[in-house]
């Protein structure tokens, strides 16, 4: 499934990959809920890793950190393992979402 | 190194933002774009001011009391500093549990305990901003009541300052 | 042209000066910064596209048509306001107001005396039937006369758009130098 808006798009069409692109900034955690239920949905249908790419995510404000971080903790209760393929170039990514890995140890961070 | 200063000021209402939410990002992209004087690492810097503008934006959306009154982001930034300041309407009793809450930040960083802020009511959401610019960017802030308070449940003009070294994201990025 | 002291507040241009009365209490957004004309000219597209996304953001119907004649509009008022502000007091102040399928564009600026006389000259012209060609003779003469500045932005955005423009000038005590507010009125549908 992919969800394309004017400033995101969403892509889980191939299993065990989710890639996000784009700039995502909605007002509040709540909001995040529709679009990360791709997430969520891909997660529980895994049969290896689920690789989240957020290699071409500009931004992502602190409400989807959140519910990022909620994701992570929720795959950790469920024993699923996770992998974030980040951007170094983006700074946000570099500082924020390595500290992530403090929730889950199955929670890889791979560098693009 | 040449001696620039950049210095401006936006005034905005916030009902004008909760109607449009996109305005919080094409603002905190426009403050950017203006900050950013550095060639070597331009998108790396526009991407940290812009982060740390619009958190701050959002928060005065969110929190902020009297929203169809100007609120004003002031941006001075020198060869050493940004220094970000907004100003904007908060109940008294808003600005006690801030400035508390901040100092709990000080103590979730120093303890890692990274998992506490994404469940706390206070602040919700912003928690997380909060400690991410204490935590990552090296950011200071500053919480300032322009007028004192009367009573408890009295609303304050109040300037909510943000500073950041660019020294500091400069090498951040080298590393 | 005779250069005339401006002893007090007058008002030219092609708008209705009593929409003045009420406007300052409905900005929607403002931006002031020191812009030196040289070295920051770049900016003026960077602030008129910010004003254009932040004003259009909310719109569903033609947006596409009406950011690109808003930022056309908006850089031009800009660009202006830089080109004649006195080197010394280069502070731009920029107000939008946002009303019912109309928007209000202010720009603030201390001019010298020269310039303030060729904007009240503009702003006169505003008036006359056949602005056009009075584009075209100001560009021939520019041409004749080897003329730095152009001095047609306000005269084109006058005639291209529905636009009408108003000029508050303000003396500043002391000094040869003048407030100028030029008021742009942008009609949309």
């Amino acid at each position: 499934m992919i969800i394309k808006t004017e400033d995101y798009i969403i892509d889980s069409s191939i299993l065990n990959k989710i890639t996000i692109s784009g700039s995502m900034r909605l007002p509040s955690p709540l909001s995040y809920d529709q679009p990360f239920s791709l997430i969520k949905k891909a997660l529980e249908e895994s049969t290896t890793i689920l690789d989240i790419d957020l290699t071409d995510l500009e931004y992502l404000n602190s409400s989807g950190i959140t519910s990022l971080a909620r994701i992570i903790i929720q795959a950790r209760k469920d024993d699923k393992e996770m992998k974030l393929i980040i951007n170094k170039t983006i700074p946000w990514q570099d500082k924020t979402l390595s500290s992530l890995k403090n929730l889950w140890e199955k929670l890889h961070i791979e560098t693009n | 190194m040449k001696n620039e200063t950049i210095n401006f000021d936006i005034m905005f209402l916030p009902i004008d933002i909760i109607s449009s939410w996109k305005r919080a990002s094409i603002s905190s992209s426009f403050c950017s774009h203006l900050l950013n004087t550095s060639h070597a690492n331009k998108k790396y810097i526009e991407n940290i001011i812009s982060t740390v503008v619009n958190e701050c934006l959002e928060f005065s959306i969110k929190h902020g009391v009297k929203k169809t009154e100007n609120y004003t982001l002031s941006c001075k930034q020198t060869n050493e500093k940004t220094s970000i300041t907004l100003s904007l309407y908060l109940q008294s009793q808003q600005i006690t549990l801030l400035k508390n809450y901040i100092k709990k930040i000080q103590v979730i960083k120093e303890n890692n305990e990274l998992e506490t802020i994404l469940f706390t009511k206070e602040f919700s959401e912003l928690g997380y901003a909060i400690y991410s610019l204490i935590k990552d960017y090296k950011g200071k802030i500053k919480i300032e009541p322009i007028k004192k308070k009367e009573k408890p449940s009295s609303i304050i003009k109040t300037n909510i300052i943000l500073n950041l070294n660019i020294k500091d994201i400069k090498n951040d990025y080298q590393n | 042209m005779k250069q005339t002291k401006i002893n007090k507040i007058t008002f030219w241009g092609n708008l209705d000066e009593s929409k003045l009365k009420y406007l300052k209490n409905k900005i929607s957004l403002s931006f002031k910064m020191p812009i030196k004309h040289t070295e920051d000219w770049k900016k003026c597209s960077i602030i008129s596209n910010f004003f254009t996304d932040y004003c259009t953001s909310s719109m569903f119907k033609n947006k596409k048509e009406i950011k690109s004649i808003l930022s056309t509009i908006i850089n031009e008022l800009i660009e202006n306001a830089i080109k004649h502000s006195y080197k010394d007091y280069n502070e731009i102040n920029i107000f939008l107001i946002n009303l019912d399928n109309e928007i209000i564009f202010i720009t603030e600026n201390i001019a010298p005396q020269d310039n303030t006389n060729n904007l009240i000259h503009t702003m006169n012209q505003l008036k006359h039937s056949n602005i056009e060609s009075l584009i075209l003779n100001r560009i021939k003469n520019n041409f004749m006369y080897n003329q730095e500045n152009s001095e047609i932005g306000l005269l084109n955005i006058a005639n291209n758009y529905r636009t009408t423009i108003g000029a508050r000038i303000t003396p500043i005590e002391k000094t040869k130098l003048n407030k100028i507010e030029l008021i742009t009125s942008i009609k949309y549908e």
